[in-house]
């Protein structure tokens, strides 16, 4: 009986601790919502406010995607061309709907170029923290040690490292009707840079690549020749 | 020398400790009450806040502690609090001719801990069915603010200089066990190269007087 009156003089002491650690719990942030490789997808633009892009009418493109990379780097950037077509007839279509006309320089000079390249960085990257449970917690531990423990490894970090590899893709207007011939210099007027995280070659891939691209040319309301 | 921000924040410092040590005087000096409370805080945030992330939090806790000094009616303490505000949004954002599209998370943490005074209607006793006050708290807040678009994370730590005015109540529900409500607005000065910051706060627990 004595011992039960002395537990329930901590009641509340123990009811402060329960609802502070619950507290503490719901406080926390909550998940980010990043969970397939597409929701790492950025599509930046860039344009020159001074242009004005109505007094342009038509444009060329080359015929490839170009993979930029180090000279001094591997011999390929392991970067797939399959989709190659695909974006350059989609970038296509998006400046036709914008009302600019395609054209064959060869034919016609062009008011402005438009350039699709590619390229690759490979990111290794060690995360803040490692515990044992993070990833091993269904794993029995040996006595001794819980699953709180951190893993080291052996050089000066004390995390596990892990790797991707980012894609990103630049589309380019180059201004044909307006060139320092003297200088040599062409400008640049838009550009737009779509980024993601690389995954497997897809029909998932190309949606994304075909949406970002879209998405580039939808946040760019300027870019219209009416 | 100190620069002119450091010598601030030495001087901010420096009243912050005494104004401890002023509430933690010995119960001798001081035969009134006093009391600890713990609440479920959510936020509605404003102004650059606001601009910044939209949505309401949900995800906060305070404690705190107050003593009654000079009056019956008139209490001092200080308290601590940490409000979560996070967005998850598809805005893009624009600025100088650049516009940034993707997933992004955008998050504050806002904590401040402050001396508060408040002047309390009925005095350390229930007279009343509710046990109302009005108050201001000053002090230092932590703001942790962060972007995360694509693989990108931006994060900024910035201590800020802030106030709250406050009103709230208390009433009785168990033997030294009340129920606490307060409302508060916070402002939070620019510091740094941070904004501003300012949010509703609305405050739900229990406190333990003695």
């Amino acid at each position: 009986m004595l011992k039960y009156k002395k537990w329930i003089h901590m009641l509340p002491g123990a009811a402060v601790v329960a609802a502070i650690l619950f507290l503490t719990l719901v406080s926390c942030a909550q998940d980010s919502g990043f969970n397939a490789v597409k929701d790492y997808d950025v599509v930046v633009t860039l344009y020159d406010q001074d242009f004005n892009f109505g007094n342009h009418a038509t444009f060329a493109l080359p015929d490839s995607v170009v993979h930029l990379r180090n000279p001094d780097a591997e011999a390929t950037d392991n970067i797939t061309w399959v989709y190659d077509s695909h974006i350059l007839s989609e970038v296509v279509d998006l400046f036709e709907s914008r009302g600019y006309q395609h054209v064959n320089p060869q034919v016609t000079p062009p008011d402005f170029f438009v350039l699709v390249s590619v390229t690759k960085q490979d990111w290794l990257e060690f995360p803040y923290e490692h515990h044992w449970w993070v990833n091993w917690s269904w794993y029995p531990h040996w006595p001794g040690w819980t699953h709180t423990w951190d893993v080291i490894y052996p050089a000066q970090y004390t995390e596990e490292p892990y790797s991707f590899s980012q894609g990103t893709l630049f589309i380019d207007i180059i201004d044909a009707k307006n060139m320092d011939v003297t200088g040599e210099r062409m400008y640049l007027r838009w550009t737009a840079v779509i980024n993601g995280v690389l995954g497997y070659t897809d029909s998932k891939s190309q949606n994304r690549i075909i949406t970002n691209i879209k998405q580039a040319i939808e946040q760019s309301p300027y870019l219209s020749r009416n | 020398m100190l620069s002119d921000p450091a010598k601030e924040r030495m001087d901010m410092r420096s009243t912050f400790a005494v104004a401890l040590l002023l509430i933690m005087v010995p119960a001798s000096l001081s035969a009134q009450e006093w009391a600890g409370y713990v609440t479920y805080e959510m936020a509605y945030p404003t102004g650059e806040t606001g601009d910044f992330v939209g949505d309401m939090s949900l995800r906060g806790v305070g404690i705190g502690y107050r003593r009654f000094l000079f009056s019956p009616n008139f209490a001092i303490g200080v308290s601590w609090q940490w409000n979560t505000f996070q967005e998850n949004s598809r805005d893009p954002i624009e600025r100088d001719g650049i516009t940034i599209s993707g997933d992004q998370v955008r998050r504050i943490y806002a904590s401040p801990l402050l001396l508060n005074a408040a002047y309390y209607y009925s005095g350390p006793e229930y007279t009343w069915r509710v046990w109302p006050y009005v108050g201001l708290g000053v002090g230092p807040y932590y703001i942790d603010k962060d972007l995360q678009i694509g693989i990108a994370d931006y994060e900024e730590k910035t201590w800020h200089f802030g106030v709250a005015p406050r009103l709230g109540m208390y009433f009785p529900v168990y033997k030294m066990i009340d129920g606490v409500v307060n409302f508060s607005y916070n402002y939070v000065f620019k510091a740094g190269d941070d904004t501003a910051h300012s949010f509703w706060g609305i405050g739900i627990g229990f406190a333990y007087r003695k």
